[in-house]
């Protein structure tokens, strides 16, 4: 094939796969906000809200820390985890690309094992510090949730992403393994 | 919102007041802030006057992570990603 053919052929590629990139994605949060009334309990309340008050009562001993379902609550705070604070719409887009972009399925599943951790984590760690900062700090509070945590959301994934569809690790990963 | 009961008890002269603030919210955090207080104006005789009033103030937080133009952003990088792994491929 000639030079512009196999050119086109590889846009064609690239655009397919962003095309199922989208479309997984758009599937897995329809599948999200579809089931959300049942999964709800499992995904927020034992995931998020009940680690994130284990680590609230360890690092406030002396604050009187409470949780249900869906928030963490002292006398003078309640904090709630709804639909959007769980991270599940940053999480679909890794899985969407985890699945998609060309890459051995040894890699890929590492991918999606060690993203999911990641925003697991780096999830809990911005829940535990917005309710410090909510309790003793309030008036930083919005610019920590708006502009620090946002940015450090970003930052992490983005690095994340880039450093696993590296194309040279790819590639040795695809070598070794064939 | 204020309200006042004169006469607490059937002889009494305590006047309550209970203060509870509007709710102040703020879309970008889902922030609600109510306060609540309450003081009794005693009549003549009071043992102890330093605990006449109490404030209580709750705030309500909610957490969402991304906004629409993080999420963008976001989106940019992970379709970087992929053109670069093409580009490579290209070369290779």
């Amino acid at each position: 094939m000639t030079g512009p053919v196999v050119n086109k052929a590889r846009r064609g590629v690239f655009l397919r796969s962003l095309v199922c990139w989208l479309l997984l994605y758009a599937v897995l949060l329809t599948i999200y906000n579809g089931t959300y009334h049942l999964t709800r309990e499992v995904l927020i309340g034992k995931v998020q809200v009940a680690p994130a008050s284990f680590l609230l009562s360890w690092t406030l001993p002396d604050v009187d820390i409470r949780y249900d379902a869906a928030s963490i609550q002292t006398p003078a705070l309640v904090l709630q985890i709804l639909r959007g604070c769980d991270g599940v719409e940053v999480w679909a887009m890794l899985v969407a690309a985890m699945l998609v972009f060309p890459m051995p399925w040894r890699r890929r599943w590492q991918g999606l094992v060690w993203g999911t951790l990641l925003l697991l984590v780096a999830n809990l760690a911005r829940i535990v510090s917005l309710f410090h900062i909510a309790l003793t700090r309030m008036d930083w509070f919005d610019i920590a949730h708006g502009v620090i945590w946002q940015g450090v959301m970003v930052l992490l994934t983005g690095a994340f992403v880039l450093g696993w569809t590296n194309p040279r690790r790819v590639s040795a990963e695809r070598e070794a393994f064939s | 919102m204020s309200w006042s009961s004169v006469r607490i008890g059937r002889w009494g002269t305590t006047t309550l007041t209970v203060t509870a603030t509007q709710p102040h919210y703020t879309g970008s955090t889902q922030e609600y802030v109510h306060t609540v207080s309450a003081s009794v104006g005693s009549g003549i005789g009071d043992p102890i006057s330093g605990n006449n009033s109490q404030s209580t103030q709750t705030t309500t937080v909610g957490v969402p992570m991304l906004t629409l133009l993080a999420l963008l952003i976001l989106g940019a990088v992970f379709i970087w990603a992929r053109w670069r792994m093409q580009r490579r491929e290209a070369e290779a």
